[in-house]
């Protein structure tokens, strides 16, 4: 193997092959980078058996061939290369890098110990969005994803795709993130995927933006924006019927400032530890205000009113402050419409639509739940 | 994962040169390439080993196993006892729950389970001192200063532990009267006796029933 390539292309590349390099890896050659040079193309790949990713970049070719580079290593000396073309070469066992006086020899591993990377069948149905819309449908949705292992069925993000349009949710039990929106597109199929896998698309379509074209498997997903692909497997195990938990119908309706309240929250929840539950936010909902009280006796008090119309009796309801913010940091419209039932019942955050403008949100949906104080 | 039980000689040249005399011996190949030579005691470390990436070469006289740096490990086989290989599949690592971290967290968001009849209070988590935190600082119904020290297992270390706490917070005209709270899954006798003579009380904590009540937050479903 025998190439040249530009710098910047290069570090880019073996930069984001690194994301998906194995950590902990049981297997040596997974904390390898993947390199192979066919065809003018130097294409880079890389897995941790969960995710794998694969991209290939223009290379002035002189010698086809593969090697196995020790992933951290490469993504190292490539980005401390300095600007300039990079020669590189396979010579026995090293990967000889020359990038104006700088040179490098990196033993490389054995090829044949990497295991074949998985690849989505060209006959499988596919979906393509613009990359904008991919990106706020993951933000939206991906946070209310659970961080703990113990139930991996939460830490994943459901995808419903059907040719008319695609739904994704998201729950940690305490809230629900739903987003929806509609196409027209040969797939079909359900699936449960790593939030991991959908977070690093979500990188990629927002530096190269584009289409973001998604490709369902029974077994498989795959993700392809620009040159680049991402291959996730699958969370096993059944997603919870997030349909039957969102209310129908509500008792009162709360129309505020988003932003405002959000920086509200924000402030009020600094006198408890924001992240507990322990800790929660009080709103006090009037005809025309919301007061946003938070602390205890010891540690002080915070208290901050802000205008706000509600429909409905008055209700004093508690939240978890952060699972509170990431509901109306979710939303892009400028109000947001809080839907209530009872103190002890779940609230859902909507945008407020507005008439006459684009529809920034989709059709999206966020439930928290309160919590007892 | 490949396993011999062999009568074997291992000599090692490299950074050192060893040789291990003929006798029976456990030779273990890993599905990475790592191999090691056990002998039958000691669970820690093997008498010989090398880390992949290598190369094992076997033939007549027995296996020779080389790596990139020029280490060398010889094995003359004369006899083999037994050779297996089992697929062992993906390994999901080692896990190691953070019990206390987590009991600290319970504790805090229900003090009161700590002493039902006190009415405890949180004050804060991990109340800074200047020779290191305390894990809760809570106040009791009459508005008494109590610091707790949580302990998996509560053992001498953690009563003196606690004991430097309580000297400290008592300079503190704020707090002071402080008394101490020691708890723990299981609290050993020693460590009660010397709580008792130094007017801590020792509380054991039963980690279940406090995930319990911690699950008594309200939840979608």
């Amino acid at each position: 193997m025998k190439f040249r390539a530009e710098r910047g292309e290069f570090a880019d590349a073996a930069s984001w092959s690194l994301r998906t390099v194995g950590a902990r890896a049981t297997l040596p050659a997974l904390s390898g980078v993947h390199l192979e040079v066919a065809e003018d193309r130097l294409t880079l790949a890389s897995t941790d058996l969960e995710v794998s990713s694969e991209l290939s970049i223009p290379v002035q070719a002189e010698r086809d061939g593969k090697a196995l580079v020790p992933g951290r290593l490469l993504g190292d000396v490539v980005r401390s290369l300095p600007p300039a073309a990079v020669h590189a070469e396979i010579i026995d066992d090293r990967l000889h890098l020359e990038c104006g006086r700088a040179k490098f020899d990196l033993r490389t591993m054995p090829t044949e110990d990497y295991p074949p990377l998985p690849e989505p069948d060209p006959e499988a149905g596919a979906a393509v969005m613009k990359a904008p819309t991919f990106s706020s449908l993951v933000a939206q949705v991906a946070r209310a994803a659970s961080g703990d292992d113990a139930r991996p069925v939460l830490t994943g993000v459901h995808l419903e795709a059907s040719p008319a349009g695609l739904i994704a949710a998201a729950t940690d039990s305490y809230r629900l993130a739903v987003r929806s929106l509609s196409w027209e597109e040969e797939i079909e199929g359900t699936v449960l995927l790593p939030r991991r896998a959908l977070d690093e698309a979500r990188r990629v379509a927002d530096s190269l933006g584009g289409e973001v074209r998604l490709v369902l498997e029974d077994h498989q997903v795959t993700l392809f924006v620009g040159d680049r692909r991402l291959t996730t497997r699958l969370i096993e195990g059944r997603f919870p019927d997030f349909r039957q938990l969102v209310p129908t119908g509500w008792d009162r309706r709360l129309n505020v400032e988003r932003v405002a309240l959000a920086e509200v929250v924000r402030r009020v929840a600094v006198v408890g530890e924001a992240n507990t539950a322990s800790t929660p936010v009080t709103l006090e909902l009037t005809e025309d205000a919301v007061r946003v009280t938070a602390g205890s006796g010891e540690v002080g008090e915070a208290d901050e009113t802000l205008p706000g119309v509600l429909e409905g009796e008055p209700l004093q309801i508690s939240f978890n402050p952060r699972y509170l913010s990431d509901g109306l940091d979710a939303v892009a419209s400028d109000e947001v419409h809080l839907e209530f039932r009872d103190e002890l019942k779940p609230a859902v955050v909507r945008p407020a639509p507005v008439e006459g403008e684009e529809d920034l949100d989709g059709d999206f949906l966020y439930l928290l739940m309160p919590v007892r104080v | 994962m490949r396993l011999v039980i062999a009568h074997c000689a291992v000599t090692y040249e490299g950074r050192l040169s060893a040789h291990l005399p003929p006798a029976r011996r456990l030779l273990m190949v890993k599905a990475d390439g790592c191999v090691a030579v056990h002998a039958d005691g000691g669970a820690y470390k093997p008498l010989n080993w090398m880390n992949a990436p290598n190369t094992l070469e076997e033939h007549d006289a027995g296996w020779t196993v080389r790596n990139a740096k020029g280490e060398v490990l010889d094995i003359a086989i004369d006899e083999v006892l037994l050779d297996v290989s089992e697929d062992l599949g993906e390994d999901p690592g080692l896990s190691k729950d953070g019990v206390e971290a987590h009991l600290q967290e319970l504790l805090a968001a229900h003090p009161e389970a700590l002493a039902p009849a006190e009415g405890l209070r949180l004050v804060r988590r991990e109340y800074p001192t200047d020779i290191g935190p305390v894990d809760l600082l809570c106040r009791d119904a009459d508005g008494e200063t109590v610091a707790v020290e949580i302990k998996r297992r509560g053992e001498i270390d953690g009563v003196e532990q606690l004991t430097r706490y309580l000297e400290r917070l008592g300079r503190d005209p704020l707090l002071a009267p402080v008394r101490g709270i020691l708890a723990a899954q299981r609290i050993k006798p020693q460590a009660r006796v010397l709580a008792g003579e130094r007017g801590i009380a020792c509380v054991e904590v039963d980690y279940d029933a406090l995930r319990g009540r911690a699950s008594d937050d309200l939840t979608l479903f």
